[in-house]
């Protein structure tokens, strides 16, 4: 970086946390080098510009309570349906039944029901059938993954394949 | 869980207590007010990548619903929020890959063309006119860190890399921006 000052100084003596005994001798060296000191001024102006115009951004966007409130309640909904058991939907279980019937040969059906088992619980859902959909590429990253160990790394790399055009 | 918790919205939820009330509890009390606190978050993050509304509100809805789902797996309480954009993120790309047949071309970080455009800008735009020279994944790690307010480590767990990358990444970008700026004051003078 500039003179003697590597860019991790700079980034914690703009952050303010450098230790106080350097960041006394930095700012020495700021008030002596006008090169230096002049860097530091418009670095500081343009984290002061970024940081307002972050600010508007962010706060241009405004709360819709009408919005928010039925978004919430209809997430709130989604999720009591998933809790009730209800049945999944019918392209979910072809997606199971698609893999199933692509990893038995490789893996081995007892192995598959424990790999899809094991991969739901990883996804936090109770069993493969009742996987939101939602939920649907964590599964496919874990399933891979539980793959990949107990049949090996090609075996994984198809059945992620094989889960992205399920979807 | 039963519909009608979010009765319990609040005009203007304290996030941080929301997140840690739902963290520490995981009810369906502190979900409501978790979900009514961070949904426009969601919608800002996902409008800024240019998605309408209503697919905007969409994908919110799933990411509130993977977090009620996957709560109990984040070990670090403290990561919350990079866990969080993480998800978003995931998400976004998701729903970018389902809607693009040639999906290995999607550039996520790339903002849409209308942001940061030359020209008159509003207060509102002001910020991507800011960030316009800046590459892509210069300009989504700025988002991050200027428009949702996270932290460098924060940053690191949504996009999955180094937190010296992350503080690099930023210190560059803001180097590049101070050149752009002398520049300019000196044309102006």
């Amino acid at each position: 970086m500039n003179h003697k000052y590597s860019w991790h100084h700079w980034v914690d003596y703009l952050e303010g946390a450098l230790p106080e005994e350097q960041r006394a001798e930095m700012e020495e060296h700021l008030r002596a080098c006008e090169e230096c000191g002049h860097l530091r001024n418009n670095v500081i102006a343009v984290e002061n510009k970024l940081q307002l115009a972050g600010k508007r951004l962010r706060n241009s966007f405004p709360l819709n309570q009408d919005r928010t409130r039925q978004a919430v309640e209809s997430c709130i909904e989604s999720i009591s349906k998933t809790d009730a058991a209800v049945p999944n939907s019918t392209s979910m279980l072809d997606r199971l039944t698609t893999l199933r019937a692509f990893m038995t040969p490789l893996c081995g059906s007892g192995t598959v029901t424990r790999a899809l088992r094991a991969a739901a619980q990883r996804t936090a859902v109770p069993s493969p059938e009742a996987l939101p959909e939602v939920l649907w590429p964590d599964f496919m990253e874990n399933l891979s993954a539980i793959t990949g160990v107990l049949c090996g790394d090609p075996a994984a790399v198809l059945v992620a394949e094989v889960g992205r055009l399920a979807s | 869980m039963k519909p009608g918790i979010a009765a319990d919205f609040q005009d203007e939820p304290n996030e941080r207590e929301a997140v840690e009330a739902f963290l520490a509890t995981g009810s369906e009390a502190a979900f409501g007010k978790l979900a009514s606190a961070l949904f426009t978050r969601l919608v800002r993050y996902f409008s800024i990548r240019g998605l309408d509304a209503q697919t905007a509100e969409e994908l919110a809805q799933d990411v509130l619903m993977i977090i009620y789902r996957k709560a109990e797996m984040l070990r670090n309480k403290e990561s919350f929020y990079g866990w969080f954009y993480k998800i978003a993120r995931n998400q976004h790309l998701q729903h970018v890959r389902q809607h693009k047949r040639e999906a290995e071309l999607v550039d996520l970080d790339r903002l849409p063309p209308s942001s940061g455009q030359a020209g008159e800008t509003s207060q509102e735009d002001e910020f991507f006119h800011w960030i316009h020279p800046l590459e892509p994944d210069e300009q989504q790690i700025m988002i991050l860190r200027y428009v949702e307010d996270l932290t460098y480590q924060e940053i690191a767990t949504a996009l999955s890399i180094p937190l010296g990358t992350v503080k690099w990444k930023i210190f560059d970008a803001k180097m590049k921006l101070t050149d752009i700026l002398s520049q300019s004051r000196e044309r102006s003078m």
